[in-house]
């Protein structure tokens, strides 16, 4: 089975993550995912580290069409889905999309937004239409929302709470760039101007015939045992109080065939499910109050090593 | 395929079983019935024609018990086999319902049973183990149908059914061999004994008569198994009994005069052990090799002149260890024979021999010389060994020597015994077997009764009693007594055959309630002392077959294991190559190809991962292609040590 547009899409991870984000390597391919299996996904990292660089590269070289939603504690709901107004001399009224209504949408700062606000957004990422005076506008397709939080800020801020972060289907951070790659960054100065000259590299119907490929990924029935004996593992853990959603597992099988897809392969490998399982589910576990100072990512990793993969 | 038309299958199969191991003894109506009630059930189970009617066949079972009954007696159980095959056969016609294919079983198995009344063969293991399996499994297979009549199977779903189905019996072996240890059993077909009748005897006799048949026939029963070396054809005399007796007619035996005891005395001191196995027969005498010493494992009595008898019961299976001397003399201690004994001949002699006597031996006086010129006369008389158109009648012996110099063994040695007790010297006549057929796969010498033969032993002051066969003085001798080594696949067959039942006869008929008790002995010898010190090889063949039973069930996770060597093969050359003690439950194959850096091993991942989750079957072209990917990361292995 030949996987459509998989030459693409390596293509354009390549691009992206040795021309112009040199070091994000992860996050690129994460956020390739993300896409490609219809989800969110949320950059969790303290500013400077270019998440929104990310954001903007993705936007150029996937060839959609971007929006940018700057969170304040003063933005509206209306302010993302948009709002209709009066015509006077056609005396109807009109309504003016928001931001929202992009193929690809940065949300940055996600946590400074009003809790009504958070939801708003939350709630068309996850129905993908917005209904405004009752009427249901849809979302664009592809959609991809990539959203952002600094995790260490706390003033004015309103945290993500766990059922929100449930939306989105990976959560991962940046991370700092190598060493090598860091001196040469500090050297040529920030690639924003470079970013708005990337030429696309893909056409919206391209990344929809992806899309399309990634149905025709088999996950077989040991991967599903995996997956299930995963999801499992996470609700019996000492120092977790609330472990994996099914929805959580449902998140996990498809971005592992998005993993798998981009692999080159038509079958899902437990190993697809081991690239993505830290960014697909350790936001959505909720630990002991005991155990809140680990990391959940920690938590996530020692389920991973502590579970054998099926092999015969 | 449909499960119905397996069930059916099965139960003609497990039907043809229990006809087939009563078949040679039945009578010819039913011997042919069956085979037609079978195909007409086979015939209607084709074509789904409805089954007779019910009273139709009852009437038949009827008639069947009519016909047979009567002709039953004690001594007569044919019948009762005839109508056993018959009443299978009509319930093979009869519709299906599974309580009617239970009756099948049970008469295929009685019917099993049944042959065991009549004889006591290696074929009753044979279908025993097919109705045990074929049984079984139809059992299981019934269960189902029951449950699902209209079901039909793929083969996959048909190779699990039969696995399972045929696991059980493989379960229950062990425990039946146990049983083996345990039941007591018979050696001889029960019928023999509830009803011992006089079969005519042929081959070997207790009395030598020549003259009282125009031709002999040999038979192809066998006599003797004797388990020993391969030995050369002059020493090949089994010893029976002594005949010391002439009254005209026949050779008979009186019980020697008691003193002195005869003894074997061998110059090359050359001593045979071996193991004797007769057939069970009427007669009493133990057979060894001439000359025999001992006789051990059975209660003897040794004569004087060196016969043993055996009180064994008439039928029963026995085994005798003997040894023999072979080339020994049997010399009488100092003073010699009784002489009188030994020279007996009835008065009414025919003239023409105490003629032949004079003519043969003119002037002589000594022994030694009348027994040369006895041996020239036989050696350049023109003799011929033949087996029909034998002198019969009172003066037949005469007419042997004296006119037409044919005959067989018989012939031979009562006639020369005749002459040299004409001649003033002490001979009597030995009967028992010469030669045999030896069987290296068993590593026996297979007697048969048309090997029965007739000997002389002659007194030699110096030596003692020495043996002569005159027999070797027929001009045909090499090729009438010797018949030539046959050769070919069907010989080779036949000694297969053969080894097979003597394997059956010692290891498992033989196997008696003194066996029994020893081998529970040894067992529990073993268990209390644990140490291995040579315990019975029934003992270690018990072990083993507990231990087989119990590691069926353990097969099958092996089985599942093993059905990817490829896997195995893999992790292995992984875990060399990382320098891995185990390679850690949390590497899948492709982390594992990834490491090892060797486009081989990551075709591999690719490939078996396609079969192990992507649901891709492991066919044929697969497995060759797994194989050599194999192979190719073994060569890469070993190039990138160099």
């Amino acid at each position: 089975m030949a996987l459509a547009e998989r030459e693409h899409i390596l293509e354009v991870i390549d691009t992206l993550a040795n021309r112009h984000l040199q070091g994000k390597v992860r996050a690129v391919r994460l956020a390739i995912i993300a896409l490609l299996s219809g989800g969110h996904i949320l950059l969790e990292d303290i500013p400077g580290l270019g998440k929104t660089t990310l954001a903007l590269a993705l936007a150029r070289v996937l060839g959609l069409s971007f929006g940018r939603i700057q969170c304040t504690s003063d933005l509206l709901p209306s302010d993302i889905t948009g709002l209709s107004i009066y015509r006077r001399e056609d005396q109807r009224f009109e309504f003016l999309p928001g931001p929202i209504f992009h193929n690809l949408v940065l949300v940055d700062e996600i946590s400074r937004a009003m809790p009504k606000t958070q939801s708003a957004l939350l709630e068309a990422m996850e129905e993908r239409r917005v209904t405004i005076e009752g009427v249901t506008h849809s979302l664009p397709e592809p959609f991809l929302v990539i959203a952002t939080q600094n995790p260490v800020e706390q003033i004015g801020t309103f945290a993500l709470p766990e059922s929100q972060l449930d939306r989105f289907s990976l959560c991962t951070g940046i991370g700092y760039p190598p060493a090598a790659v860091e001196k040469a960054i500090i050297r040529g100065g920030s690639v924003r101007e470079q970013i708005g000259q990337i030429k696309p590299l893909l056409s919206q119907s391209q990344i929809l015939a992806a899309r399309g490929a990634l149905r025709e990924v088999h996950l077989g029935e040991k991967v599903a045992e995996y997956i299930h004996a995963l999801a499992e593992a996470s609700r019996t853990h000492p120092a977790i109080l609330a472990g994996v959603s099914t929805r959580g597992a449902i998140t996990l099988a498809d971005t592992a065939r998005a993993a798998a897809y981009l692999e080159g392969r038509a079958f899902v490998a437990p190993e697809d499910v081991r690239q993505v399982a830290v960014a697909a589910l350790a936001h959505r576990l909720i630990l002991r109050p005991e155990h809140e100072n680990r990391r959940k990512e920690d938590v996530l990793r020692l389920l991973l090593k502590e579970l054998p993969v099926p092999r015969d | 395929m449909r499960l119905e038309s397996l069930v059916h299958w099965l139960g003609a199969a497990i039907a043809l079983c229990g006809y087939l191991a009563l078949a040679p003894h039945l009578g010819g109506p039913a011997l042919l019935l069956f085979p037609l009630l079978l195909g007409l059930a086979l015939a209607a189970g084709k074509f789904s024609r409805p089954a007779p009617p019910a009273w139709a066949l009852n009437l038949a079972a009827l008639a069947v018990f009519l016909v047979y009954v009567p002709q039953l007696s004690r001594t007569h159980l044919q019948p009762a086999a005839d109508i056993l095959v018959l009443l299978l056969g009509l319930r093979l016609l009869t519709t299906r319902s599974p309580r009617q294919r239970l009756q099948i079983y049970a008469l295929a198995v009685l019917a099993l049973a049944a042959s065991t009344l009549f004889d006591l063969s290696p074929r009753f293991a044979l279908f025993l183990v097919l109705l045990f399996f074929a049984v079984a499994l139809s059992l299981v297979l019934l269960t189902v149908l029951r449950e699902v009549p209209q079901l039909r199977l793929r083969r996959s779903e048909l190779r699990a059914l039969l696995g399972t189905g045929l696991l059980m019996p493989a379960l229950a072996l062990p425990l039946a061999a146990l049983l083996f240890f345990i039941l007591p059993r018979t050696q001889v077909p029960l019928w023999d004994v509830l009803n011992q009748q006089d079969q005519a005897q042929v081959g070997y006799t207790e009395r030598v008569q020549p003259g009282a048949a125009a031709a002999i026939h040999g038979g192809n029963a066998t006599a003797l198994r004797v388990e020993t070396v391969e030995l050369a054809p002059e020493d090949l005399y089994w010893r029976g009994t002594v005949l010391n007796q002439f009254d005209g007619q026949s050779w008979f035996r009186q019980t020697p005069p008691h003193v002195p005891a005869e003894q074997p005395v061998s110059r090359t001191e050359r001593r045979l052990t071996q193991r004797v196995f007769p057939e069970p027969g009427a007669h009493q005498v133990i057979f060894a090799l001439d000359a025999p010493l001992l006789v051990q494992g059975v209660v003897t009595q040794v004569s004087a002149d060196r016969v043993f008898t055996g009180r064994q019961r008439a039928g029963q299976r026995i085994s005798y260890e003997a040894i023999s001397l072979p080339g020994a003399t049997l010399q009488a201690g100092a003073t010699g024979p009784n002489r009188d004994f030994y020279l007996q001949l009835p008065p009414a002699l025919p003239e023409d021999l105490r003629r032949l006597a004079a003519q043969i031996y003119g002037e002589a006086t000594d022994a030694e010389e009348r027994l040369a010129r006895l041996r020239a006369f036989f050696a350049e008389g023109g003799f011929r060994y033949t087996t029909s158109d034998l002198p019969t009648g009172e003066d037949s012996l005469r007419r042997f020597l004296v006119e037409e110099r044919s005959g067989h063994c018989e012939f031979f040695a009562s006639g020369f015994a005749v002459l040299l007790r004409l001649g003033g010297i002490p001979a009597r006549l030995v009967g028992g077997y010469y030669g045999g057929d030896y069987n290296p796969l068993g590593g026996y010498y297979l007697v048969g009764e048309r090997r029965a033969h007739a000997w002389v032993e002659v007194w030699r002051e110096e030596r003692g009693w020495e043996r002569i066969d005159p027999s070797v003085y027929a001009i045909n001798h090499a090729t009438a007594l010797r018949p030539g080594a046959t050769g070919g696949w069907r010989h080779g067959l036949r000694l297969a055959g053969d080894a097979l039942e003597h394997f059956w006869a010692v290891s498992l008929l033989n196997f008696d309630l003194e066996r029994q008790t020893r081998a529970l002995r040894e067992a529990r010898r073993v268990l209390r002392d644990f140490r291995f010190e040579r315990p019975g090889s029934a003992v270690w063949a018990l072990l083993l077959l507990v231990a087989a039973g119990a590691a069926l069930p353990w097969r099958k996770r092996f089985a599942r294991r093993g059905a990817d060597p490829y896997l195995r093969g893999f992790l292995r050359l992984a875990r060399r190559r990382l320098r891995l003690r185990r390679i850690p439950p949390e590497l899948g194959l492709f982390d594992l190809a990834a490491r090892l850096d060797d486009p081989a091993a990551r075709r591999f991942a690719q490939l078996y991962g396609e079969y192990l989750y992507g649901d891709q079957p492991l066919d044929g072209a697969r497995k060759r292609q797994l194989r050599a990917l194999l192979e190719q990361m073994r060569t890469n292995q070993r190039n990138s040590r160099r």
